[in-house]
């Protein structure tokens, strides 16, 4: 490969940092509240709220004017950090993608249109592979980064996971286009027939030229 | 039990109640049937697996994948075309993002998030 995909993590924490052991919240079937915490003989108690038949929490938070607690399902799982360096240094949300085995998905053809970009929600990445470290590519194997699964940790609770890799500059653009791609939904040709003459459009060219102007425009 | 009612009872079994193709029905099975065999889990029959209520959607067979040959220089070639679409566009998608002005002003700080 040419371009680089993965680079060591810098000292200072980056957008494309990837994290072993980082949180991947899994989607909430049923919502259900963790009420006040009780603590006696060095265990920590608290009563689950919301479970149908059973208590309920307080109206307040039921009408959205007090905040709770949820039970949230989860993995801890590879995630690479999607937060942009301004939010890094100026903010203390940390939004992680989850990091997620390719071999989870059976069919070749679905591996296949992953590798090749056809879904927007999923973004291929390869095997780690680092100048100098030949042992990377047992950190994980080929996976996708799974925009539907993105959560937010409070700098001191992301503070506390070790930065194994990171991606390389190009790489951390190309996921930010991708992001971008999937809150638009179809895929982003790089070639694209004119509907008017049929000619052959660069689309990158296109949106280059349409985030520059020209002058007289 | 005739056929068409015993492969609705082990789709619903097995979580893919939406498939209505033997043939998909059939391929998920050996997909399945031969992780389970190469991780060490057991061996046996399709029925006798369904029975023993080994063929989950998640995760055992994810532990181990199985691609034959034809289908790994399939995914090889994908994986080729990848990393040429990688280095061709990497230096236009940082051309067309470097046009956005996303750091300029840092996003406010919103009450109660901290």
């Amino acid at each position: 490969m040419t371009t680089e995909f993965y680079k060591l993590p810098d000292d200072k924490v980056r957008p494309g940092d990837i994290v072993a052991l980082g949180p991947t919240f899994r989607a909430l079937k049923e919502v259900i509240h963790v009420g006040p915490q009780q603590v006696s003989k060095q265990q920590i108690s608290a009563k689950l709220l919301g479970v149908s038949g059973f208590e309920q929490p307080s109206k307040a938070v039921l009408e959205g004017k007090s905040d709770t607690k949820l039970v949230v399902p989860a993995a801890l799982d590879w995630g690479v950090l999607l937060t942009r360096g301004c939010d890094i240094d100026n903010g203390v949300q940390r939004q992680i993608a989850a990091l997620r085995p390719l071999r989870l998905l059976q069919d070749v053809a679905v591996k296949e249109s992953v590798i090749l970009g056809k879904h927007s929600s999923l973004y291929y990445v390869p095997k780690p592979e680092l100048v100098g470290v030949p042992t990377a590519g047992a950190l994980f194997d080929e996976s996708f980064i799974d925009f539907r699964f993105v959560a937010t940790l409070h700098r001191d609770a992301w503070d506390r996971l070790t930065r194994v890799v990171s991606l390389s500059r190009a790489a951390l653009l190309d996921l930010y286009f991708a992001w971008m791609k999937h809150t638009i939904g179809p895929q982003a040709q790089r070639k694209a027939p004119c509907p008017a003459c049929n000619a052959e459009i660069e689309m990158f060219q296109v949106v280059e030229d349409f985030l520059r102007p020209q002058p007289d425009y | 039990m005739d056929e068409p009612r015993a492969l609705r009872v082990v789709l619903e079994r097995i979580g893919i109640a939406g498939t209505s193709s033997v043939q998909e029905l059939d391929q998920y099975v050996e997909r399945k049937l031969r992780a389970l065999i190469d991780v060490g889990v057991t061996s046996g029959s399709k029925a006798q697996l369904i029975d023993l209520g080994a063929l989950s959607k998640e995760p055992v067979a994810a532990a181990q994948d199985v691609v034959s040959p034809s289908d790994e220089s399939r995914l090889e070639a994908a994986r080729a075309r990848w990393k040429q679409d990688f280095a061709a566009r990497s230096g236009t998608v940082a051309a067309v993002l470097a046009r956005f002005p996303v750091d300029d002003v840092p996003t406010p700080r919103v009450e109660g998030d901290d």
